[in-house]
């Protein structure tokens, strides 16, 4: 019964922090159900959860008084004036002790208005000319992106994804304008009204998901995604009925000079880059249990979490949570011509994403110790580009780095590249295959033991070779797929799967492992035969 | 409606919103999204105000309505993680039988903030790290050099702690 209350409490903290797996959640139900006693400790945690939030915390703390709010209880009468204006002042009040101030205050006490909460391989001129003391941004900011995903918070909780080339103004906590460029725009209910402004038109957000974009010529369209948007004209003052378009789910509609004018079409959400990737619990697998103490880092899988564009080639592909997995550290492409491509049934009817020699994933900065284990699962394509160079699976870091490449015969080859010493790159780990595997699926396992000093080859489940493990390759950088760390040298081939573990997993964990994905692709266990004489040469 | 409809409205409703948010999260604890939920149950709750029998409870009134709110919020959010629908149920109800009165309230709150004046320096530090610097059990545990499973037990020990201390001190006030 003790150790049902310890796992209980430890339940009931993940559930209050918002970190309960779905499997946890399904014995945090069960256990609840079943027990009367238990559902009694529930109700008074939540309460004293409720009060810690209310009497602690900065999000759920006492009534946050407006003055509106205040002219009404203090009975002073001088806040409504009639009916109609009271409601819309009853609706501020509530609308702002509940979401806050709609101005952010930082710890000097300086008021922003919005901030960024993450860079995707952009550029923001003017970080060119000044440094970026903060994240946040203050009202009446000019944003210049010359390239990549910039996402911003708006302090009324709405965020946006800005797609360079773009020019962006934070006008206010609840409003931004798109001089130029693409975004696209998440609000939840409590940003309802948040706009986005155009040279030629006002989109009103009304709780939705939605994409504006101007062209060179200020030609504006709004695409809405989810829910329903506002247009109007951004030249009449008048903003009736009369002058506006409600846009619902799916429609879109195209602004050159005035509303009047406009031209309402089907939306195309695909055309946006969108930060907000499928949940990433949906579709686990149950068949297969991660243990915490594997410390899963990233686990990428083509069948899920994959933003396409209208090509069906990928914008990004979402880390699966799971686990110690919390944070997510998604692959991205933000540039159209680099995307690889998605190919729904490329290893034994497993979807796979596919480069083709000119195309790369950066997944965003991820940090590991000196030991770690990665799993790939994929496939090397016949006319490799440039043959002659290594063309790696995935790079890890740099300048020390992590390498799964194919090489000049098309053998695969792993090795973890160290520090340049005499002109020389020291490596360690160096083990590579001595035929060619071109259009053989393999689940490909490496496991660097800088601890122990070995590194391991598993292909298929067999051992193909070992190695020394000198060099510490501790990595915090992005990890590049599909080419080197400098965006060259891309691979022509086919991944469907990646794993990669903050841990030297053992055998018997590497077996379970490569049984289940060898189950998952349907591809046969069977081990290859390696380069003895290229083995272990180590600083 | 007239002015003085809409100011009564909002006294009452300003005096029994931390109880109808304390009611939303028994069933949603994330206070981001309880909030969103609460401010879609004051929406509800100004247009059936005048269907309101002042001489009830205003604060079971509107977590009846607050409980459909959250229902609907459930629906419409159906791919994040949350309770079975049938366990939701009876928690709803036995959280609809316990709204405290306003009185009760705040002296449940005034008791809490003197338990937590009484409790180590350590547990209060753990307490502030985790509500006010919004840090996780991870974070902390890595802060403190100890296991995320220790700081769970710690934490799940504190709330012990602060639940008899509210206890005596509400039962001593009444005796």
């Amino acid at each position: 019964m003790k150790n049902e209350m310890n796992r209980f409490d430890e339940l009931l903290e993940k559930w209050c922090e918002g970190t309960l797996l779905p499997f946890e959640t399904r014995e945090l139900d069960s256990l609840l159900l079943e027990n009367p006693e238990l559902r009694i400790r529930y109700t008074e945690r939540m309460e004293l959860h409720a009060r810690l939030a209310r009497l602690l915390g900065t999000s759920t703390d006492s009534p946050r008084s407006s003055s509106v709010e205040t002219k009404l209880v203090d009975g002073s009468g001088h806040g409504v004036r009639s009916t109609q204006k009271g409601l819309y002042a009853l609706m501020a009040a509530v609308a702002v002790c509940l979401v806050g101030i709609f101005i952010w205050q930082n710890r000097d006490g300086e008021n922003f208005a919005a901030r960024i909460i993450k860079k995707i391989d952009c550029e923001i001129e003017s970080n060119r000319w000044e440094n970026e003391q903060s994240d946040e941004i203050e009202a009446g900011r000019v944003i210049t992106l010359s390239r990549g995903l910039l996402a911003l918070e708006f302090a009324c909780g709405a965020t946006v994804a800005i797609e360079g080339p773009a020019e962006f103004q934070v006008v206010s906590a609840d409003k931004g304008f798109l001089y130029f460029g693409k975004l696209s725009a998440n609000t939840p209910a409590r940003a309802q009204g948040f706009t986005i402004e155009t040279p030629s038109c006002e989109s009103v957000d009304l709780g939705t998901e939605f994409g504006v974009s101007v062209d060179e010529q200020g030609i504006s369209e709004t695409h809405v995604f989810n829910g329903e948007v506002l247009v109007y004209d951004r030249n009449q003052t008048d903003k009736s009925i009369a002058n506006q378009l409600r846009l619902a789910s799916n429609r879109a509609s195209r602004i050159n000079d005035s509303l009047s004018n406009a031209t309402l079409f089907e939306s195309r959400p695909k055309t946006f880059l969108r930060m907000d990737l499928p949940d990433a619990f949906i579709g686990m697998n149950n068949d297969f249990q991660i243990n915490e103490k594997d410390k899963l880092v990233l686990w990428l899988d083509a069948s899920k979490r994959v933003q396409t564009d209208d090509h069906l080639r990928i914008v990004s592909w979402g880390d699966l949570a799971v686990t110690d997995n919390r944070n997510e550290e998604n692959a991205w492409q933000v540039d159209a011509a680099k995307r690889p491509y998605m190919i729904l049934d490329a290893i034994n009817g497993h979807a796979a994403v596919r480069f083709m020699g000119r195309e790369h994933l950066v997944t965003e900065p991820l940090t590991t110790g000196d030991n770690f284990t990665v799993f790939v699962v994929g496939t090397m394509l016949p006319n490799q580009l440039r043959i002659g160079q290594q063309t790696p699976l995935l790079e890890f870091g740099s300048p020390r780095s992590f390498s799964l490449f194919r090489n000049q015969k098309n053998n695969l080859v792993s090795k973890v590249f160290g520090n340049w010493r005499a002109g020389k790159q020291l490596y360690s780990g160096w083990i590579a295959l001595s035929e060619d595997v071109t259009e053989m699926p393999m689940v490909i396992g490496t496991v660097y033991n800088h601890q122990a000093g070995e590194s391991k080859l598993i292909v298929n489940k067999e051992l193909a070779g070992t190695a020394d493990a000198s060099i510490a390759a501790a990595i915090d950088k992005p990890r590049f797929i599909g080419c080197r760390f400098n965006g060259e040298s891309g691979l022509v081939g086919d991944i469907a799967e990646i794993m990669v573990f903050d841990s030297a997993l053992d055998d018997h964990r590497i077996d379970s492992i490569s049984d289940w994905l060898l189950t998952k692709y349907s591809i046969a266990p069977g081990g290859f035969a390696t380069n003895k004489d290229q083995n272990s040469i180590s600083q | 409606m007239n002015d003085e409809t809409l100011e009564q409205f909002v006294r009452q409703f300003s005096r029994s919103q931390l109880r109808i948010l304390g009611f939303i999260q028994v069933m949603v604890p994330s206070p981001t999204e309880a909030e969103d939920i609460l401010q879609e149950t004051s929406v509800v709750l100004w247009s059936k105000w005048s269907q309101f029998d002042p001489s009830r409870d205003f604060a079971s009134w509107a977590c009846g309505i607050a409980r459909y709110e959250v229902l609907k919020h459930l629906k419409k959010h159906k791919r994040r993680i949350y309770l079975s629908d049938a366990l939701l149920e009876q928690l709803a109800d036995s959280a609809m039988t316990e709204i405290r009165s306003q009185e009760e309230d705040r002296a449940r709150q005034e008791a809490l903030a003197r338990c937590i004046g009484s409790i180590s320096s350590s547990d209060q530090h753990l307490l502030d790290e985790r509500y006010r610097n919004g840090k996780s059990v991870e974070e902390i545990a890595s802060q403190q050099e100890k296991t995320p499973r220790a700081v769970y037990k710690r934490l799940a020990l504190v709330r012990d702690l602060l639940q008899k201390c509210i206890e005596r001190r509400i039962d001593g006030a009444t005796t």
